[in-house]
């Protein structure tokens, strides 16, 4: 197989025994990094994953590890996986960008219009906005029962939502508010939801766990860890027998990899081949319970190998790589290649919900993942582009504030429901 | 008319609903080619192919899953579990899914699920395979149950079951499945739900009986007639939503009452039927109600221990001439 694709063999020089040791941490490193959390799926894929696994190691590694001192190396490379990219100029227009509308970023991810990835910035600050502002509510004594922030990991739900289309559909977990947003579910709804007003997506009755939108194919947040991700199969078996063309994207979080649910969806999505993302959002901790301490695998990614399905890890605090590997994997499910398993690692800011009191997550490790926030990180790349300036991103972040604001006046002002209706909805 | 058994009813009612509405599909452990273990869907695959008759892994709760998300797409899904034993490891998706997302979602959602299983003993298949759980899922809001006794109820109720847009458990009783009975043919023979049947006219006390033990009850009563004790049977047909109208109605005649499930005692539907029926009608009442049920032990094996524990005609015969002297 090997000689047929002609690779050829090549051996440590004479007298250099330090060639093995050489070899042996590359070896170990490629397996670690690339080779274990990888499925390929042809020699093709292989090439192209190993290859940018390749430039890293060689490439982007080093800067990363003198302190970006030797930046310039990224210069006489191409732009693949570069945190600097090239510089754009031009003109100012009226976007307050020095691009021209409708001009495309190329590099990482797939050539999109600035537009999009403006929007992307606008997303995260709307749900970071959002849940920032249920802190306050809830310091208020304005919420009833809790809600579960994703401060921290926005850039999985704008990311992922970036590639669905109209007619896909999304389950979502206890921790949602993300995805409803970046699906653009309306945040003055959602709001009335969480303060239990009669104005708001389920009138009262579901509360932040349950949030659903189904005209935008919001199947529901859910309460129990794992569960939705069977109702995501059955979504999925559901719109093939209808002859439909949807994908359904399937959220849930590393602690729900556990539960039986989890193993029985995906072998049954990989039997069927069915048109679904499965996106785990890896924040590392299931309340108390470390995810290093708690599965037997150090990546979830690991465990698309189970189902014969690809499975990928991915940096979840950068939204470009999040949407290119959801992409990917939705454009897979799209051409009825069936399911794949993402793995998307972050790190939630706050604590489990804003009912928990008890932290039990080291100091150093929340400082540590505050360094690398998604938003602040994707607002840095921005700039360096000169997609954005900081004005722009100013702007930006004033709408996304006056927005929130109606959204809770909205919110507020809605009746709380009429008793009478505790008893409607119980049957069709 | 014609007599069919209780298993060809019910998939006569799978087959005639599969060809009226394409969204409607079945799916559960070995329902494609092997039709089944009890045949219910014999001939479905041959007919509608594997798109809508899915064969499916040993996986429980993704089947529920399923379902419950298949019907959340707008598709009507008819899930089958080989026996109701085995739901408890899909209790996650029936409890906190299937029967909540409707009230959840203040109404948005609909969620038209069937849930077919087997329930009781009474073949020597042990305490794992022969319980009838019904009051678990009478107990929660948000689902319907029903259990028919007769072939022309089977294919009735789960006709209409099909289309209804509730999540509704489906219950059948294995000793049932080879009993025949006159099914009346065409395809809009319905069966409403919540809409119970009196079984045997009588004036002198009333039996309420579900499923398997409706046969015992009928049974019972004309050994009972023969002693001068004429017994009014009624099969509630759908256990939740009860037509308590209709056993009131009966009460009001006999003024006795005996109510015979095949769940245990302890706070089984029995105990329910009891309740609604002191609530509603305790002045009407000229004796203390007499439950029968199955005794508060897990199933046994042997036959002569599976028959002391389950219901049979002469403890529903004793409980009547019990209620009539008192």
């Amino acid at each position: 197989m090997g000689i047929s694709s002609g690779v050829t063999l090549d051996f440590s020089r004479p007298g250099k025994p330090t060639d093995n040791a050489y070899v042996e941490s590359f070896n170990g490193s490629l397996r670690d990094e690339c080779l274990n959390v990888n499925w390929f799926l042809s020699l093709e894929d292989a090439r192209g994953k190993i290859e940018a696994w390749r430039w890293h190691y060689n490439e982007s590694r080093p800067r990363v590890a003198l302190g970006d001192e030797a930046s310039e190396i990224a210069g006489k490379t191409r732009n693949f996986h570069s945190p600097a990219g090239p510089r754009l100029g031009g003109a100012s227009n009226g976007l307050g960008t020095n691009m021209k509308r409708g001009t495309t970023l190329r590099g990482r991810a797939p050539d999109l219009p600035l537009d999009t990835l403006l929007e992307w910035y606008r997303q995260m600050c709307s749900i970071r906005a959002f849940e920032l502002e249920i802190v306050s509510l809830n310091k208020a004594g304005l919420i009833p029962g809790t809600a579960h922030l994703y401060i921290g990991m926005e850039a999985i739900a704008v990311g992922a939502c970036a590639a669905m289309k109209g007619e896909d559909f999304l389950t979502s977990t206890h921790r949602g508010h993300g995805h409803a947003i970046a699906r653009g579910l309306d945040p003055g709804r959602m709001m009335a939801e969480l303060l239990g007003r009669s104005d708001g997506y389920c009138q009262g009755k579901g509360g932040s766990m349950h949030i659903t939108d189904i005209s935008k194919g919001m199947l529901g947040a859910d309460g129990i860890v794992g569960g939705g991700i069977p109702v995501a199969v059955g979504a999925g078996l559901g719109t093939r027998l209808k002859g439909g063309r949807s994908v359904v994207f399937c959220f849930f979080g590393e602690g729900a990899c556990n539960q039986g649910s989890f193993h029985e969806a995906l072998n049954m999505a990989a039997i069927y081949r069915l048109p679904l993302v499965f996106i785990c959002e890896n924040n590392l901790w299931a309340l108390s319970a470390a995810f290093a301490e708690m599965s037997a695998v150090d990546s979830v990614a690991h465990r698309a190998a189970s189902y014969e399905i690809p499975g990928e890890k991915v940096d979840g605090n950068d939204v470009e790589a999040v949407f290119t590997a959801v992409d990917k994997a939705a454009s897979r499910a799209r051409q009825g290649m069936g399911p794949s398993l993402l793995e998307c690692v972050s790190y939630r800011s706050e604590g489990h919900s804003i009912f928990t009191r008890v932290e039990i997550r080291p100091q150093q490790e929340i400082e540590e993942w505050k360094q690398k926030d998604s938003i602040e990180r994707y607002r840095g790349r921005l700039l360096d582009l000169g997609i954005a300036t900081p004005s722009l991103l100013q702007r930006i972040d004033l709408e996304v504030a006056a927005s929130v604001d109606s959204a809770v006046n909205f919110a507020k002002n809605s009746p709380p429901p009429d008793p009478a209706t505790a008893f409607e909805d119980v049957y069709s | 008319m014609r007599k069919i058994s209780y298993v060809e009813a019910l998939n006569e009612a799978l087959k005639e609903e599969m060809r009226r509405d394409v969204l409607v599909f079945v799916m559960g452990e070995d329902v494609g080619k092997m039709g089944g273990l009890f045949k219910v869907t014999q001939g479905l695959l041959e007919e509608f192919g594997p798109q809508r008759v899915i064969d499916t892994p040993i996986s429980e709760a993704a089947i529920a899953g399923a379902g419950v998300g298949s019907a959340l797409v707008g598709t009507r899904p008819v899930i089958e579990f080989q026996f109701l034993d085995f739901i408890t490891i899909a209790m996650d998706q029936i409890v906190n899914h299937a029967a909540k997302l409707r009230y959840m979602t203040g109404g948005m959602v609909s969620l038209p699920l069937v849930v077919r299983a087997p329930v009781c003993g009474g073949i020597g298949l042990g305490a794992q395979h022969s319980q009838s759980l019904e009051a678990w899922f009478i107990h929660v809001p948000g689902i319907k149950v029903v259990m028919p006794s007769t072939p022309a109820d089977a294919k009735g109720l789960l006709k209409s079951a099909i289309r209804d847009n509730n999540p509704i458990l489906f219950l059948e009783h294995r000793l049932l499945y080879a009993q025949t009975g006159p099914v009346p043919q065409g395809t809009e023979y319905l069966v409403p739900l919540g809409v119970a049947d009196v079984k045997r006219s009588g004036t002198d006390i009333t039996v309420v009986a579900t499923g398997r033990t409706v046969p015992l009850a009928l049974t019972a009563a004309s050994s009972l007639s023969a002693e001068g004790i004429e017994v009014e049977v009624v099969d509630p047909r759908t256990l939740k939503p009860l037509d308590s109208a209709t056993i009131v109605r009966s009460v009001k005649k006999t003024n006795r009452l005996v109510v015979v499930n095949d769940g245990w005692r302890t706070c089984g539907y029995a105990a329910e039927l009891m309740a609604v029926v002191m609530e509603e009608s305790f002045f009407d009442l000229d004796a203390p109600i007499q439950r029968v049920c199955t005794e508060d032990v897990p199933m046994p094996v042997a036959t002569p221990l599976e028959k002391a524990v389950m219901v049979s005609e002469e403890d529903i015969a004793t409980a009547c001439r019990t209620a009539v002297a008192a």
